[in-house]
């Protein structure tokens, strides 16, 4: 892109390819300044949004699109999934969607071959389709690269280090092996049930999957003796319940852990 | 003695199908409305019993609605199946001041400038059919049998797009629910997201 030559003759360091868009910028960048054979790069989307605008979590909720990516890698490389850090349970009329303002980082892991050939530098190119709301709704799209030297010794671009250690943090974790998740439905609604060994003040349920839940319903919390159990509005549009329930359980107001737990059906 | 709580139960049955019927769920009866349309004519659900009937949610400023317009998709679907006895609701919930928000004469304008063919377009400022029906985005479709049970609501297609180009090779899930219903079969993906922005309703 065009783009590039404008970063290069400014200077900014290579690891960085950005496009302009409306309501806010788009970025490709890595966190490590070459690349080693057989060893991931840390790549990502880095999105800078205008205020008040928001993208979309994987589960975009009630409405919405989460962003998407098509990569144009030399041969031997692959890409693995956008990975998507705790989104906010964002408000929009009577609706609830899932997703990011002012900034986020989406990780993705690029895994070279295990050998370079000849080649002193790769290119990386993603083609990037998302949407940024706020009262209207508009369609972004971006064709971004990322030039990258083929390094003999691994050196970490400083000023993004930052970014990508947030973005880490903000990826929901496993479940702790001590903790026991309980799903269960009936008619009407979903109790789940955390224990965590400790009693917990707060939390919030955002649903990996489409058609459990009613986004927009209130979710009660109780706080239990040794953890916290929550009990949400099932979705009129689940017609039968799922084998297993997939989301994250925010505690307090960032810790978010993955939850992939069996459902029992009550009557 | 044991009549009487025969009928007691059924009473409690009826009162039960009613608070389910709140429900809107395929496999149960769609909630009945009345609406004005762009002509100030007042439609009703109950009035269409014997007919399919397609709810279409609107706001033509919409990216998502755009696709099925600029497209020519949505009016191809709404000539088919019109032609085909469906009555077809174009339904527009945006509140005043909201993006998608129409007058009668400004909708009217636009259902000749784009040659849309629904059999009426229901105007819903308050947002009190969208609420009814819980509809959630631009475009969220639902499909209603003749004997007025909804046997669809979702999204338009498996393409949760902006793109045009997605429109091709999209499997329409209207028409499909359409299709196997009027064949006699049932209907095999009853739900799935809507997918669009948000309806602009009154906060």
């Amino acid at each position: 892109m065009a783009c590039i030559a404008a970063l290069g003759m400014i200077a900014v360091p290579m690891a960085i390819a950005a496009d302009s868009q409306p309501h806010g910028t788009i970025e490709l960048v890595a966190e490590e300044s070459s690349l080693q054979a057989a060893k991931p790069l840390h790549a990502g989307l880095h999105f800078k949004l205008e205020k008040g605008w928001h993208i979309y979590w994987t589960n975009p909720g009630d409405s919405g699109e989460p962003p998407r990516v098509n990569w144009s890698l030399p041969p031997g490389f692959s890409a693995g999934p956008l990975e998507w850090p705790v989104p906010q349970r964002i408000e929009d009329h009577s609706l609830v969607d899932y997703g990011y303002a002012d900034e986020v980082l989406l990780p993705v892991e690029i895994r070279p071959p295990a050998r370079f050939g000849a080649e002193t530098k790769v290119q990386l190119s993603a083609q990037v389709h998302w949407l940024v709301c706020r009262e209207t709704c508009v369609p972004g799209h971006a064709d971004l690269d990322l030039m990258l030297p083929i390094g003999r010794g691994a050196a970490t671009l400083s000023n993004l280090q930052h970014l990508f250690a947030q973005a880490r943090a903000d990826l929901p974790r496993r479940v702790p092996a001590s903790w026991k998740v309980m799903a269960t439905v009936d008619q009407h609604q979903w109790t789940l049930n955390l224990e965590t060994g400790s009693r917990e003040a707060d939390v919030v349920f955002l649903p990996l999957q489409a058609n459990q839940i009613e986004n927009s319903a209130a979710q009660k919390a109780t706080v239990t003796s040794n953890g916290i159990r929550i009990e949400i509005q099932k979705s009129d549009q689940m017609l039968k319940p799922p084998a297993r329930l997939t989301g994250v359980v925010v505690l307090g107001s960032k810790r978010g852990y993955l939850i992939d737990t069996p459902v029992t059906v009550s009557k | 003695m044991k009549n009487r709580i025969a009928r007691l139960a059924l009473a409690g049955f009826v009162i039960l199908a009613a608070a389910m019927a709140w429900a809107v769920q395929p496999g149960a009866p769609a909630p009945d409305f009345s609406a004005q349309d762009t002509h100030g004519q007042a439609h009703s659900l109950a009035q269409y019993k014997g007919k399919y009937v397609v709810l279409e949610w609107h706001n033509r400023e919409c990216p998502y609605t755009h696709k099925h317009y600029e497209s020519g998709n949505m009016q191809r679907l709404q000539k088919e199946w019109t032609a085909k006895g469906v009555v077809w609701f174009t339904v527009i919930s945006s509140a005043p001041g909201t993006q998608g928000y129409m007058t009668a004469d400004q909708e009217n304008a636009y259902v000749e400038k784009v040659n849309a063919s629904p059999t009426a377009v229901l105007l819903d400022p308050t947002g009190q059919l969208g609420h009814l029906y819980s509809a959630k985005t631009t475009p969220h479709m639902f499909v209603i049998n003749p004997d007025g049970v909804l046997i669809y609501d979702g999204a338009i297609d498996d393409k949760p797009t902006t793109d045009t180009d997605d429109i091709a090779t999209a499997h329409n899930y209207v028409s499909a629910a359409l299709e196997e219903a009027m064949a006699g079969k049932s209907v095999n993906t009853p739900t799935s997201r809507p997918y669009g922005c948000s309806v602009k309703y009154a906060r």
